[in-house]
């Protein structure tokens, strides 16, 4: 990001809205890399990591200006080592953070601040797993996805230590995996599916817009249950996302990409 | 005869029967694996529904967000760094004497588009004397340079690559010794390079470690007459080992910089040394080298910092200890 900023917007801000608040400043102790965001509006918090200080950064949902976070998760225990990322899982009041660095997912009591050793950890060999950047959770159907170099690995949300995946979305059918630009990969609880951007053609940088001719990004739907190197059950043809989160109420995918907030209504998620 | 017909009419409603039996037993004895060679073919065959949708609605802002400025006396121009995606990276180039307006105004020139490979460009230096522009960009690991009037859609004329570490903040040319410094926020480090670098140039030193006090370093600025430098740092700190974040393919140290189509090394899960420091000025010798200790530092609460970007010494006023 250019500068270390929370936006808030109104859910129904369209054009060139201005944020209904702003949360930044020196206090906030935001880091010009935290690539992502994470809501629980059941206990009304957000989330940000800040890679460089190692830390899990809670704000109350209500927070603006300079104001600092209610609680920070930091120090030796944590094991936190340049993670950019965080997903809350409000219902079991969890916090997920996958570990580039490590090969590993972390798993953090989110109502607990300070130095704290992860709950869970999963982590070794038969995990399989090749330079984790995303996590996401279905609390209510008990998944968790890990967006890998290779693609979409999906454990049970319990697993801990060296357990192998449930399944894998994988492969050239797929287009996913982070050399292709995959990022935050996100779960229809309602519809049983499983969002993730993928791209076909160019090379396998790790650029989501590749300049390479015949590259084609794609927003790509999966169901439950769809294992291996299987095509998506549905695409959004050349869009693409850094990314995304779902308004169930609106039955909205909303996705963020190079600076811009695009909302879609797309009730076949829901179904 | 009544009989007959009624007994022809048995024979074949029996030959029927048999038939359709046998015909519904060759039909329904593969039904099952036809069934689970169609849950197959749904996945494995599958051809995706195409979801053509036009966005409801998109929040985009077009107007720039300005990072680094530099200004060029000679020629009246001030060179400001836009790094926001939404209004395309550019740097923009306006005159420094200008009319007093209320309306936005247009730059003088525009160095934008996918040739440029500027990435978020967060850092500018000029020279004058060889006409070069000098950009650094927080989201690729390279140092372009450009002729002082490019304009529009132009590759860079020279482009720094080598080893240098991924997300460059700031960039600072030392005239008097024809040196090159750069920040690098996601490892603690200055990088010093010569002006005349070549693509896969080393760097002639570096300063980075445990004991800089560098802390996600930002603005830099070198005073080549007291042969010090002054890093603006947000605060984020951790532990960096020297040689961090150099791109050196498997012997790179960490992931860091890699990009992600090089797997580099994982590291065995260890415990955090993350912390938050106050923002602060760090000076060093210009001369440093390696885990080297800063020679002094601004910091506290009467400093007033509050994520320290841009840095600059005024050479009349600016008095120099």
């Amino acid at each position: 990001m250019s500068y270390p900023r929370i936006s808030v917007f109104a859910g129904s801000a369209n054009g060139t809205a201005s944020p209904t608040r702003v949360i930044e400043g020196q206090d906030t102790l935001q880091a010009r890399t935290s690539h992502d965001i994470s809501v629980d509006s059941l206990h009304d918090e957000i989330a940000v990591p800040n890679p460089f200080a190692q830390a899990i950064l809670f704000y109350s949902g209500g927070a603006k200006g300079d104001e600092g976070p209610i609680r920070i998760i930091q120090g030796p225990k944590t094991m936190l080592n340049y993670s950019d990322n965080v997903t809350l899982d409000p219902v079991h009041r969890e916090a997920y953070v996958a570990q580039l660095m490590n090969d590993a997912i972390l798993v953090f009591r989110s109502d607990m601040g300070g130095d704290v050793a992860p709950v869970r950890v999963i982590h070794g060999p038969k995990t399989k797993m090749d330079r984790p950047v995303r996590v996401s959770v279905d609390p209510v159907n008990n998944l968790m996805a890990v967006t890998t170099i290779q693609g979409v690995w999906l454990f049970n949300r319990t697993d801990n230590g060296d357990v192998a995946p449930r399944w894998t979305i994988s492969g050239p059918k797929t287009g996913l995996g982070v050399v292709f630009g995959t990022r935050k990969v996100i779960f229809s609880p309602q519809g049983k599916k499983i969002i993730a951007t993928g791209r076909r053609g160019g090379a396998p940088t790790g650029e989501l817009f590749s300049r390479a001719p015949g590259s084609q990004p794609f927003i790509g739907i999966w169901n439950y249950g769809d294992n291996g190197d299987v095509a998506p059950w549905a695409i959004m043809p050349d869009t693409a996302a850094y990314s995304m989160d779902l308004n169930a109420a609106a039955k909205e995918l909303i996705t963020v990409d190079r600076g811009k907030l695009v909302v879609y209504r797309m009730p076949e998620l829901f179904q | 005869m009544p009989g007959r017909p009624d007994r022809a009419r048995i024979q074949w409603s029996v030959v029927a029967a048999i038939l359709l039996t046998v015909t519904c037993w060759m039909q329904t004895r593969h039904w099952s694996g036809a069934a689970v060679a169609q849950e197959a073919n749904k996945t494995s065959e599958r051809r995706p529904l195409v979801l053509d949708r036009a966005p409801a609605r998109n929040i985009a802002d077009p107007n720039p967000v300005f990072r680094a400025i530099v200004i060029d006396a000679e020629h009246g121009e001030v060179f400001m760094a836009n790094d926001k995606e939404s209004a395309g990276t550019s740097i923009l180039v306006y005159p420094t004497q200008f009319p007093p307006t209320n309306r936005i105004m247009e730059p003088r020139r525009r160095i934008a588009g996918p040739k440029t490979d500027l990435g978020m460009v967060c850092g500018l230096a000029l020279s004058v004397e060889h006409g070069e522009m000098y950009s650094v960009s927080g989201e690729t690991g390279t140092l372009n340079v450009y002729p002082l009037d490019a304009r529009g859609n132009v590759g860079p004329g020279r482009q720094l690559r080598g080893v240098i570490p991924r997300a460059s903040a700031g960039v600072f040319l030392d005239v008097k010794n024809d040196e090159l410094f750069i920040t690098t926020e996601h490892v603690n480090r200055i990088s010093v390079y010569p002006r005349t670098f070549q693509q896969d140039q080393e760097p002639l030193r570096y300063i980075q470690g445990p004991t800089t006090g560098l802390a996600d370093p930002h603005g830099i600025y070198v005073d080549s007459e007291t042969n010090e430098i002054f890093v603006s740092n947000h605060g984020n700190w951790r532990k960096t080992e020297t040689g961090e974040g150099e791109v050196r393919g498997p012997d790179s140290l960490t992931r860091t910089s890699l990009g992600y189509n090089i797997p580099g090394r994982a590291l065995p899960l260890a415990p955090s040394t993350g912390k938050f420091l106050p923002p602060s000025i760090t000076v060093h010798s210009r001369t440093a080298s390696g885990n080297a200790a800063l020679l002094r530092m601004i910091q506290g609460p009467h400093t007033l910092l509050n994520l320290p970007d841009g840095l600059y010494r005024d050479p009349v006023s600016g008095p120099r200890s």
